[in-house]
């Protein structure tokens, strides 16, 4: 065990200081344009889109996860702007990476990564959510087209989306339901593609009901071949997990509960100073910290290639679990101001009553990329190699 | 010994049941839930009509007598369908009032649910409790400031909790009262805050513990309340889980499901008992009533907030949407989780009381 990086690394992490340094001015963090040319250096600097080819707009540098590590705590530590979140950036454009054609990557990775193409996930359905593979979207090739017509539901950000990248069912006759569906790639800014927004129970934008009726898409934007999206989208879900980034996630929020409760006064004394309080937080941060160290070890053998076996089943679920935990702290430190609705607006900026947005959105975490059930599934048939419950379908 | 709800106590829920049923049900409720938040008219005057203001005062006061407990049974129905009135407040406030003077002016109208009052008592913070209130009263003037008041826009009267664990009546229109309304969480249960600036108050004429007992009255009843909530957040997901499909089978032929719907239960089912009998203890055992209501209140407000969310997760995505009912009962078991005390605050005046 060596928590140092070697010589090498710790070189390599005075020249992302250096960079930033020089790079990085947070006084216009609000500023886009300034933000976004900021995104382009960093780029060609190595240190942003590290591993999408130089030609697609990414910094073509080999994978490195402890480089990635290294300027992750840097960047955060003067809080630069990393890659741009959402599905276009974290999952389409590494899917294309390894799956598309020389003309998908060439259309898609370079404008996805600058942020001008926005992307929605079209995998749910209504009759379609823990049974994903069940799906009824329906594609058929119709000349050099494919005529799509089904809906998808809980699509996060569809109602500010270009583009969908989506599973639908194009064959028929196949051995299992899995066998059936295609990847495709669709325009979301034609006839057919109804887009309703459904609001979250925390308030604001979140999700869409998207309804396709004879779509079109040109043949060539299938990612894969028929029959083979099943395969692709794993590699899609394969790319949104980020063991540490989940993790240090978990440490930051840990951190913020912290720093309220040492602000919010409970019956006359800081939360903090309460002996539940104190408890409660120190049975968290044992949760939080061996979530983020097994994070640290998944990050080891991902650097040598390996796998870390059934831990790396158990992020998500101890992300949400924590998640829930937080909340529960949360509303005892909040106490009153737990029962505002936080209002967020140009001209005001809410207290902590934030935290509502926490204690609501935590439950949305459980669900969003498989419930936890699901997880517990995993962990059990992948993790433990316990007989699967067959599906009957 | 006979540990059940009487005859007379079945049929009021019944009643109080079948009215909500029509006027509350889920579907009914999600369209109002985008109104502005407030009190619903027509549910109070039918709860008005089935006499419950009339409950808790003795007949010597001009009230029924019919004690707690069959309040508290009318008030885990109003849980269950999430009423949108502050009935348990108002019937509270009558109590205290009719305790302080039977032949006081105000009650007619307030025992025909003609006028509308409700509890201030919170002072933020976390002060919740009669030994923590702080708002102190001079030449019959208050001066301060009492949050988290439900219904206050649509109040005719407040019943302010002072320092030294007394009790004052102010009106909606004295002078200086300012009520300032919050943007809440939970829209069946809207909150604000009231100012007072010189603003004139009478206080009421009641023994300390009687004031403490108007207390736990209230810790019992929104134990109730939340007993109703717990258990429609059990009902919905038992329904949910005999239609969704996935898999090619009902969610609930997961083993996984049914042991989760069979823990909601669990925890629910047995608070029945435990605020039967707090309100029982306020009827007839007065010394146990103290502590029952805190056990009983820390208890199921906690569980009801636990049940909420474990509802949710039981329903996946559909129940993340402010389309389906399910919020409304979250949001409002979290809102009773904190009103009159979070459940540590609870606890750790029970231990209190218990010497411990
Ligand atoms: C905030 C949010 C954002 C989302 N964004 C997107 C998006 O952008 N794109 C997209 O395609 N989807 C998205 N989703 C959808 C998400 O992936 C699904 O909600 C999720 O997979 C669950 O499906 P469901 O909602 O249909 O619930 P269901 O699958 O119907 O589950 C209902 C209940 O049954 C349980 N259950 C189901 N099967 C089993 C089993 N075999 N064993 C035990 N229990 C089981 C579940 O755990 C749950 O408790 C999002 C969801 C949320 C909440």
């Amino acid at each position: 065990m060596d928590l140092s990086y070697n010589a090498e690394y710790d070189q390599y992490r005075a020249e992302v200081v250096a960079f930033l340094v020089k790079n990085w001015n947070l006084a216009l963090a609000r500023d886009e344009t300034y933000v976004a040319s900021f995104r382009k250096n960093a780029t060609q600097a190595g240190y942003l889109y590290r591993n999408f080819p130089k030609q697609y707009g990414g910094a073509g540098v080999a994978p490195d996860v402890l480089q990635a590590q290294i300027i992750r705590e840097e960047f955060a530590k003067v809080r630069a702007p990393k890659e741009l979140g959402g599905n276009g950036t974290m999952m389409l454009a590494p899917t294309l990476v390894e799956y598309g054609t020389d003309q998908q990557k060439e259309k898609f990775i370079a404008k996805t990564l600058s942020g001008e193409y926005r992307w929605a996930q079209g995998y749910s359905e209504p009759g379609a959510g823990s049974d994903l593979a069940s799906l009824k979207t329906k594609a058929e090739l119709v000349g050099d087209e494919w005529v799509i017509n089904g809906q998808k539901i809980w699509t996060t950000d569809a109602q500010s989306s270009n583009y969908m990248f989506a599973l639908v069912r194009t064959e028929t006759d196949v051995a299992s339901k899995h066998a059936g569906i295609s990847y495709l790639l669709i325009d979301m800014k034609q006839p057919g593609v109804t887009v309703r927004p459904l609001k979250p129970m925390y308030g604001g934008h979140a999700f869409c009901e998207v309804f396709l009726e004879d779509v079109r898409t040109p043949a060539d934007w299938i990612v894969g071949e028929r029959g083979e999206g099943w395969a692709v989208s794993k590699s899609t879900l394969k790319h949104e997990r980020n063991s540490v980034g989940a993790a240090t996630g978990a440490l930051d929020t840990f951190n913020k509960l912290v720093k309220v409760a040492k602000t919010e006064i409970l019956d006359g004394k800081p939360a903090i100073e309460s002996p539940l309080i104190r408890e409660q937080l120190g049975v968290l941060e044992g949760y939080v910290r061996a979530h983020l160290y097994s994070g640290y070890y998944q990050l080891t053998k991902d650097a040598q290639g390996k796998s870390a076996g059934i831990i790396s089943m158990m992020n998500k679920i101890n992300s949400s679990n924590i998640g829930h935990k937080v909340a529960e702290i949360a509303t005892a430190v909040l106490e009153d101001k737990s029962l505002i609705s936080p209002v967020f607006s140009p001209d005001h900026k809410p207290g902590n009553e934030r935290w509502v947005n926490q204690i609501l959105g935590s439950l949305a975490a459980t669900i969003g990329g498989g419930t936890s059930n699901i997880q517990l599934n995993i962990i059990a048939e992948r993790g433990l190699e316990l007989p699967r419950e067959e599906s009957k379908n | 010994m006979y540990f059940d709800l009487t005859e007379e106590q079945y049929m009021l829920k019944d009643s109080i049941e079948s009215m909500l049923a029509s006027k509350n049900e889920d579907a009914q409720q999600v369209k109002k839930y985008d109104d502005k938040p407030g009190l619903d008219r027509d549910i109070w005057l039918a709860l008005v009509a089935v006499g419950l203001p009339m409950v808790l005062p003795t007949e010597e006061q001009g009230g029924l007598g019919m004690g707690l407990l069959t309040l508290a049974v009318a008030a885990e129905v109003q849980g269950y369908y999430a009423a949108a009135t502050p009935m348990q407040d108002h019937c509270l406030v009558v109590k205290a009032l009719a305790d302080h003077n039977a032949a006081d002016g105000r009650l007619p109208g307030l025992l025909a649910g003609e006028q509308v009052a409700v509890l201030a008592w919170s002072e933020g913070q976390g002060n919740w409790l009669p030994s923590q209130w702080g708002l102190v009263e001079h030449d019959g003037r208050l001066n301060g400031v009492k949050r988290d008041v439900i219904f206050a826009a649509d109040a005719d009267f407040f019943l302010v909790g002072l320092q030294g664990q007394r009790l004052a009546m102010v009106a909606k229109d004295a002078s200086g009262l300012v009520i300032e309304a919050v943007e809440s969480v939970d829209r069946t249960q809207p909150i604000s805050t009231l100012t007072f600036q010189n603003t004139p108050c009478e206080i009421l004429t009641l023994a300390a513990s009687q004031v403490g007992a108007i207390f736990d009255a209230a810790l019992i009843l929104q134990a109730a309340e939340s007993f109703g909530l717990g258990r429609h957040s059990v009902q919905i997901s038992v329904v949910y889980a005999k239609t969704r499909e996935q898999f090619g089978r009902l969610i609930g032929e997961f083993q996984a499901l049914k042991h989760q719907l069979a823990n909601m239960a669990l925890e629910v089912e047995p608070c029945q008992a435990l605020y039967w009998y707090a309100a029982h203890a306020w009827d007839a055992i007065p010394e146990e009533a103290p502590r029952a209501a805190v056990i009983a209140n820390a208890h199921i407000t906690e569980i009801a907030v636990k049940t909420a969310r474990a509802a949710v997760e039981v329903h996946g995505g559909i129940a993340i949407t402010w389309e389906f009912v399910l919020h409304i009962w979250l949001k409002r078991a979290m809102h009773n989780k904190v009103r009159f005390g979070l459940p540590a605050a609870q606890r750790a005046r029970s231990a209190l009381l218990e010497d411990w």
